[in-house]
């Protein structure tokens, strides 16, 4: 038998040779090179992980969003340097979100809650109808009275979120009692029989002449009457506003002036009705920091009129104006998008115009350039949109797309387009051909500049074995000019760019957050 | 045109629009004036230095950032791009560990935040989606935690 000097030897022994192989691991995590960046930028690293886009979306990250929020803690489990990390960097912690199905909800918000220190907080909550059965309401109330009476001070962004809930308690409002001196954001997606309580008590709220209400989106919750003065105000959106509780045209457009610092405008099936718009007539607002406006529709265009609506306003140009519906280019619904396009003012800027095949479907404006995505061929829509564009002269194909004779004649028809733009390889010879047929049709201006990518060359002549020998002439040149003389008309230059070398076109991301429908 | 010189004495002539997409370079013309005198970028290779040029020749004409709300980190227009970045930048940070890495650290120094930004964003794509074991595999890190620390650990993660 080993005696117990020995064993506690051998146990001493054995720890410490745990611990040094433990600090060996700690020692060689140091060496790794994600771990020599600064602390500041693995937290930084770790906020983009932990998904930070759903709290700054905006409007609000819907549930499918939100879903997985918190799988960013894994990052506390891979190694001591970023658990450390993690949990000195406050604002990690103070995006509480707490799902209605989430186990010990007390106990992980008391964790963020500490862990946040005294960080600004983001309360996100969801009600569940269960919140509010008589049994349990007491208790609720009694759990929003606590939190707001110990984090009042300390609130920065609320959210409460009704899912599915047809009826919500109107006690629930009294949360609005409490003073929240830092509040800059009030979102509230609520469903609900009764929505005066909260009208009310939003009322009271922004019509407080020291509110620094920076965010607000109303979702369902009607537009708070009389409340026309939120100076700080940089984001707005209502969606799904009952048109019978829609605020008018005139106190619409007083809201909007009294937000003079308004960047972001959403409406979705919201703002003022085009019913009642002469009311307004000749009446414009200037939003000078306006930098983007999103106007969606599901099923009734008509009463919620872009056109109307945009031709009240006045903003900087470069401004980007968002336009979709469910139906947008489906061929029954052409004419009543066309119908709801923006006012001449904004069309005539257009002078680039970019076609995107994409699971999309919305048309931006930016400054000279308009982008069309689509989830079909644009080729029928092209005729539809340019009579509209009367100085569009750039066209550009985002896409892949095949030139034949349709989108040849499609082309050169509307004799707008001085430079065609194909961003993705494309068989070219057919356009070359008809742009230099005596015999064919020549527009009165037709395209002088073309550009491709240079892999079209190559690309093309693997498919079109019977181009082969025209192509030969394009191989390895970045410009080719083909002459035109013979129809009195100016050379015709081919510009090939390698991809990175290709002109950055004027949209690339996602024209919008593809929100989906409840 | 700006003149810059990299740690390891490359000289790059710079078009001066995109030279000032760096704060620190701006700042400096500003405080020198008018001048040809080369500006030095002491803690930046000439080999991250020429990726740092690519991104800054792209995206030369982007819209500023905006001055957003505090603990909004994006700006406005890269929001809807939040979770879908362009072609082009998917190709660019399509590099080793150790590059995007030095990426992250000279727009750092450069204070080019849209490049910080978004390279961070890139070192978050490697890592969403992925178990923790997945993640110590992609930055070649060993569990160092002891197994007490680790049941804790756990315990904490399986509450939310």
């Amino acid at each position: 038998m080993t005696d117990p000097a020995t064993a506690e030897h051998t146990i001493t022994q054995l720890l410490h040779e745990l611990d040094r192989r433990r600090k060996t691991r700690f020692r060689l995590n140091a060496t790794r090179p994600i771990n020599r960046l600064p602390v500041e930028l693995l937290a930084f690293i770790f906020s983009q992980v932990q998904n930070c886009e759903p709290w700054s979306l905006f409007p609000p990250a819907t549930m499918e969003e939100m879903k997985g929020f918190h799988s960013w803690l894994k990052l506390t489990r891979v190694c001591i340097h970023w658990r450390r990390t993690a949990i000195s960097e406050p604002s990690l912690w103070a995006r509480v979100y707490l799902p209605s199905d989430m186990k010990n909800q007390k106990g992980f918000l008391e964790m963020l809650l500490e862990r946040a220190r005294s960080f600004p907080l983001n309360l996100h909550r969801l009600l569940r109808s269960d919140d509010f059965a008589f049994w349990t309401l007491d208790k609720t109330l009694e759990e929003y009275q606590a939190f707001a009476t110990r984090y009042s001070t300390q609130l920065r962004s609320l959210r409460l979120t009704s899912a599915g809930v047809s009826s919500t308690s109107s006690q629930l409002w009294k949360i609005f009692d409490y003073t929240f001196p830092q509040i800059q954001e009030i979102h509230l997606d609520i469903r609900s029989d009764d929505y005066d309580p909260v009208s009310n008590s939003l009322h009271r709220i922004l019509s407080n002449e020291g509110n620094s209400i920076r965010r607000l989106s109303l979702t369902y919750v009607p537009w708070p009457a009389g409340a026309s003065h939120l100076p700080h105000l940089t984001h707005l959106a209502l969606r799904w506003q009952q048109p019978e509780s829609c605020a008018s045209y005139s106190t619409f457009l007083d809201t909007l002036q009294g937000c003079p610092r308004l960047q972001f405008l959403a409406l979705h099936d919201a703002g003022p009705l085009a019913t009642n718009a002469d009311a307004v007539a000749g009446r414009v607002v200037r939003l000078p920091c306006l930098r983007r406006i999103e106007i969606s529709w599901a099923n009734t265009p008509a009463i919620w009129s872009p056109r109307v609506l945009l031709g009240h306003l006045d903003f900087a140009e470069d401004a980007e104006i968002l336009l979709y519906a469910q139906y947008m280019f489906h061929n029954d619904y052409l004419a009543e998008v066309l119908s709801h396009l923006p006012p001449k003012r904004y069309l005539d800027r257009v002078s680039k115009l970019q076609l995107r095949k994409s699971g999309d479907t919305a048309i931006l404006f930016r400054g000279e350039s308009m982008c069309i995505d689509s989830t079909v061929r644009h080729d029928v829509y092209i005729r539809g949109f340019v009579p509209y564009l009367a100085n569009v002269s750039t066209l550009i194909f985002d896409q892949a797309i095949t030139v034949d004779q349709t989108n040849i004649s499609m082309l050169l028809s509307p004799s707008h387009f001085s430079t065609i733009r194909f961003l993705h390889p494309t068989n070219f010879i057919p356009l070359v051909q008809a742009l230099t047929d005596p015999n064919g049709y020549i527009a009165q201006s037709p395209p002088t500049e073309i550009y491709l990518p240079a892999t079209s060359v190559e690309e093309m002549s693997k498919r079109y074995p019977l181009y082969r020998s025209k192509l030969q002439r394009y191989r390895d040149k970045d410009v080719s000019i083909v002459n035109r003389e013979h129809l009195k008309q100016p050379a015709l230059k081919l510009i090939f760019h390698q991809a990175e070398a290709a002109l950055k076109p004027p949209f690339e991301g996602p024209l919008r957050r593809i929100v989906r429908g409840k | 045109m700006v003149i810059l010189i990299t740690s390891d004495n490359v000289k790059y002539v710079v078009e001066k629009d995109v030279a000032e997409l760096s704060v620190l370079v701006k700042n400096m013309l500003e405080d020198i004036g008018p001048s040809d005198e080369p500006i030095p970028l002491h803690n930046v290779t000439s080999t991250v230095f020429n990726k740092v040029l690519e991104y800054c020749i792209y995206h030369r004409n982007d819209p500023p950032p905006s001055d957003d709300d505090e603990g909004c980190a994006s700006p406005l227009h890269k929001y809807l791009a939040s979770h879908i970045c362009s072609e082009w930048d998917q190709r660019f940070f399509d590099v080793d560990q150790a590059l995007l890495f030095d990426i992250i650290l000279a727009a750092n120094y450069l204070d080019i935040k849209t490049l910080l930004d978004d390279a961070c964003k890139a070192v978050a794509h490697l890592i969403q989606g992925k178990s923790t074991e997945e993640i110590r595999g992609i930055f070649n890190i060993v569990n160092d935690f002891t197994p007490e620390e680790e049941a804790r650990v756990k315990k904490e993660n399986v509450s939310s």
